[in-house]
């Protein structure tokens, strides 16, 4: 049997046929994306263009097999093409960019109109989400996939039809009160967080600035009211601002560890109430004697960091990670942590362990340090080949002629650990009503953009059969409402309406949620009713500002959902039970977007 | 544990250390596999088992590539067709990870009990895809006299299966502790709990427990005749897969030398069904669909399978995770992939 009549035997007749002329955007050739662009090529897709922001690292090669040594540093996106080249048995066009998804220069909406399939196969939310808008802007299909070690999820969203990626309420990453990682560490990672967050950072990549200001910060982002050991916080602070500035003295280290580690921890102590219902911390004990004996520790003793490292040869490697790091601050200026520079990973490993003695806190290996401290996601090349091959199976449903078809023969499939089974596909869910993102209808409007502003609310009037207690604003910028005209007259250039914006619209009277308009194409959308208002708790919260934060960092394949999430759809449903019960955190918008194209 | 990495180790495999830890890499580092068949699914396997660092790999192989496996054979190119396949192959996967031993094997693929046992005794697992009933059998007697590890694969377009024989597997396993504890004895037809201890991990800083699971596994001939699905429950017998009866009845008119036809097929899935206890689930159209595409492979089911299989390889491995017992069904078309412990 031929290659051709083997896909159409499969496949059948017509499905081969649209495949053959379908053109399809891979969004991530990283460990999904690796798999997805095999799978799709092989499929007889007609032309799969890649886009990918990054390089190759060496902590690539175990999963992203179309890598090998000799591509370390070189872009994701065209190795990839190169490689899939060999095996391209169908001809598919190839079409790599090194670029961000982002770059609206490059990828303006109309690029995106192209495409009859959009593969996500990214690591991030933020890339995400931003594919999500542009697909409920152009009511594109998504195949969405996401994996974290042996758990995977692969599903396809259907805008306004089933749960857009927004849909879901995410848990926002773990923070730590500052007293807990400042006075009162009791674990691991909260003297991970010390090193790296607070002591790296003071010392090596920060300007003179002292970290806690002495008002104007809630004692609940401190997470104490203790006068006593706020002020201490802040003395401690400045005193580490100071040590900075002798940064290239020769006694550097020697101050850094009677400092932190000896003297910052005896005033701590001071603070008794700190210590009522906890163990003491011993201050480091350390003397010229000590020092002798740390520096006598060969390289081989330390070894690659899998085993725990003693107090000593903790001192060791901090001594000689300051030391290099203090040498390169004299050309760089400034270093950041990085889980792959060695010597910031030296650093912050060995302050952790040194901390962590002296609060009596287990020790860690550098290994499991790196972990935490770099947010690592577990990657393994079987789930991501799994998962992008239901990706790709998904992605024959989206050929049938019937829209209701595709969404129902489509699932939301997860992997689970099930003695009876190896995955678990459920119903794809319908938009959640409160959805921040996709209640909000959107379109693209193309326009004239000499134009006026009252041509364009004329417009948005006869369209969507609005009357004029409308607003447009564009971000937080206010354009029109009906007590604010002063505008009308300008042209939709002079308002900054041009190529690539979003423009809200927003019906003021309680009738639609949102909109949507002669010779201004407007985009062809179904007004929403608003539904019933509820009286809710706004509370336009920012989730940054809270106290540490775990940033995450990381290069590779993040689930889409939590992993508790994804390991059952059950477990899925109940959050977002629990997400309609409690209160909303974020307002809900009423408004439509419209992206203005020229 | 006295199972350090090397530096270079360390960083190549960094990813895939946080699932299964240094000691489950250098158990998967000192493991040496067969796999017989270099098809769609083999490719898949292949890719994943060098990927993860295995100790050494053996492809055995007599085929030259044709136009069919211009499929799911990424290792190919057009340029080999007409080609002994594995002399094509070897640089391309040994070029993906050179630290794994890999070796081919081009003689004609064909074994007996009697006659290769040496050949057989310096593998620790044997993979095979797409055998026919009667190899599966006699390479079933000879994993078994050797008392090593079997894994099979069989693909019919968007569906397939995987059949696993490791014998008997004791592993001790750690897990969160929950408010109640695990208990011993059998929790399922072939698998038993034989200890259950639990203690306090400072690290985690929760309480753990610790069990072992008395895995057993059964001859492919054995599976066959299960009488396991009939403990099933009414509704569970009802959504048993229809793709069970048609693989099963695949190998046996196989074995008793019946040509297989939409007729022959008819006959013994519904004599398979009842034998199994289970509800008659015939299906007509997947019947029809599977008797089209005999061995017929596209790469997303290739990757899936072989995906399952690699993993399942890995688990048993590294001790991480149970191994699958012992009947893995896989439905491209509705995006199932049930287990019958058989």
């Amino acid at each position: 049997m031929s290659r051709v009549e083997g896909l159409k035997c499969v496949l059948g007749d017509d499905t081969y046929r649209k495949i053959r002329n379908a053109k399809v955007l891979l969004v991530g050739a990283g460990g999904i994306g690796c798999e997805l662009l095999k799978d799709l090529i092989l499929l007889g897709y007609s032309e799969v263009h890649v886009v990918d922001l990054d390089t190759i690292d060496l902590s690539n090669l175990n999963r992203q097999f179309l890598f090998r040594h000799k591509d370390i540093k070189q872009p994701k996106a065209s190795t990839a093409v190169n490689a899939v080249q060999s095996f391209n048995f169908f001809k598919t066009k190839l079409v790599p960019y090194q670029a961000s998804i982002y770059e609206t220069d490059l990828f303006p909406m109309s690029w995106f109109e192209q495409f009859d399939l959009i593969f996500n196969a990214l690591d991030n939310i933020q890339a995400r989400s931003y594919i999500n808008k542009v697909a409920l802007l152009l009511n594109k299909t998504v195949m969405e996939s996401g994996t974290t070690g042996t758990n995977g999820q692969a599903q396809p969203t259907f805008p306004y039809h089933t749960e857009c990626y927004d849909c879901l309420h995410r848990e926002t990453p773990k923070t730590f009160p500052v007293c807990t990682i400042r006075s009162t560490p009791s674990q691991p990672v909260h003297c991970i967080h010390w090193a790296k967050s607070f002591l790296f950072t003071s010392l090596f990549s920060e300007d003179d600035e002292p970290v806690v200001q002495p008002e104007g910060k809630d004692t609940g982002e401190l997470g104490t009211d203790n006068q006593q050991e706020i002020a201490n916080l802040i003395s401690e602070n400045n005193e580490l601002v100071e040590l900075k500035r002798s940064i290239a003295s020769e006694d550097f280290v020697d101050k850094v560890i009677a400092k932190v580690f000896t003297k910052d921890i005896e005033n701590l102590l001071k603070i008794s109430d700190l210590w009522k219902t906890r163990k003491q911390p011993t201050p480091l004990e350390y003397n010229n004697q000590i020092k002798e004996k740390v520096l006598k520790i060969s390289k081989e003793e330390i070894g690659t960091g899998q085993r725990e490292w003693t107090l000593e040869q903790n001192l060791k490697v901090f001594i000689d990670s300051t030391l290099a790091l203090q040498k390169r601050i004299a050309i760089e200026k400034e270093i950041e942590f990085d889980k792959d520079d060695e010597d910031t990973l030296n650093f912050v490993a060995s302050a952790t362990n040194i901390r962590s003695h002296i609060f009596s806190i287990p020790l860690k290996a550098k290994f499991d340090i790196k972990s935490i401290a770099g947010n690592i996601i577990p990657a393994i090349a079987t789930t991501n080949a799994i998962i992008a091959g239901f990706s790709a199976l998904l992605s024959l449903k989206q050929f049938d002629e019937s829209y209701e078809n595709r969404i129902q023969n489509s699932k939301a499939v997860f992997t689970v650990s099930n003695s009876d089974k190896f995955v678990s596909p459920s119903m794809l869910q319908s938009p959640n009503p409160k959805c921040a993102t996709c209640s909000a209808v959107r379109g693209v409007a193309h326009f004239d953009t000499s134009k006026t502003l009252n041509d364009l609310l004329g417009a948005l009037q006869s369209t969507y059969g609005l009357d004029e207690e409308i607003s447009l604003s564009l971000g937080s910028n206010l354009l029109y409402d009906i007590d604010f005209d002063d505008n009308v007259e300008k042209t939709l250039k002079e308002m900054g309406i041009v190529d690539g914006v979003l423009l809200n619209v927003a019906d003021e009277t309680d009738k639609y949620q949102s909109v949507k308009g002669g010779d201004l194409k407007l985009p062809d959308i179904k007004m929403a009713e608003k539904p019933p208002v509820e009286e809710k708790e706004e509370n336009d919260q920012d989730d940054e500002e809270d106290g540490v934060e775990l940033i995450n960092d990381n290069d590779d394949d993040l689930l889409i959902v939590d992993v508790k999430e994804a390991t059952s759809p059950d477990k899925r449903k109940a959050k977002a039970q629990d997400y309609d019960d409690t209160h909303v955190t974020k307002k809900p918008k009423t408004d439509s977007e419209i992206e203005i194209v020229e | 544990m006295g199972s350090e990495l090397s530096a270079d180790e360390l960083a190549l495999y960094d990813r895939q250390l946080r699932v299964w830890g240094a000691e489950g890499q250098n158990r998967i580092k000192h493991a040496s596999i067969l796999l017989i068949n270099m098809n769609g699914v083999g490719t898949e396997i292949v890719k994943n088992l060098t990927l993860s660092g295995v100790g050494s790999l053996v492809l055995w192989d007599d085929g030259v590539v044709s136009e069919s496996d211009l499929s799911a054979q990424f290792f190919l190119s057009e340029d080999d067709l007409g080609r002994q396949k594995l002399p094509c192959v070897e640089p391309r996967v040994r070029d993906m990870n050179p630290r794994v031993h890999l070796s081919i094997n081009t003689s004609k693929v064909q074994f007996t009990k009697d006659r290769d046992l040496d050949y057989f005794k310096k593998f620790q697992l044997v993979i095979a895809n797409n055998l026919t009933a009667l190899q599966l059998l006699e390479l079933n007697e000879i994993t078994r006299a050797l008392e090593i590890s079997l894994h099979v694969t069989s693909t019919h377009g968007l569906y397939g299966f995987m059949f696993n024989d490791l014998i008997v597997d004791i592993t001790t396993y750690t897990r969160k502790k929950m408010p109640v504890s695990r208990k011993i004895g059998a929790f399922s037809a072939n698998r038993e709990i034989t200890k259950v201890t639990s203690n306090f991990d400072k690290d985690k800083n929760e309480a753990v427990e610790h069990f072992t699971v008395k895995s057993t596994f059964k001859k492919f001939i054995d599976t066959l005749q299960s009488k396991n699905l009939t403990t099933l429950t009414k509704r569970q017998r009802k959504n048993v897969s229809p793709l069970l009866p048609i693989f099963i009845s695949i190998a046996e008119l196989e074995l008793t030398n019946v040509e297989l036809t939409v007729e022959s097929l008819k006959q013994k899935v519904s004599d398979i069904t009842t034998r199994l206890g289970i509800n008659d689930i015939t299906d007509e159209t997947i019947s029809a669909k599977v008797l089209n595409s005999l061995h017929v492979e596209i790469s997303p089911v290739a990757a899936i399978l072989g995906g399952a299989l690699a993993q399942d390889v890995i688990n048993m491995l590294s001790k991480k995770e149970q191994p699958i017992n012992n009947w893995l069904i896989l439905n491209g078309d509705n995006f199932t992939m049930p287990i019958y412990e058989l």
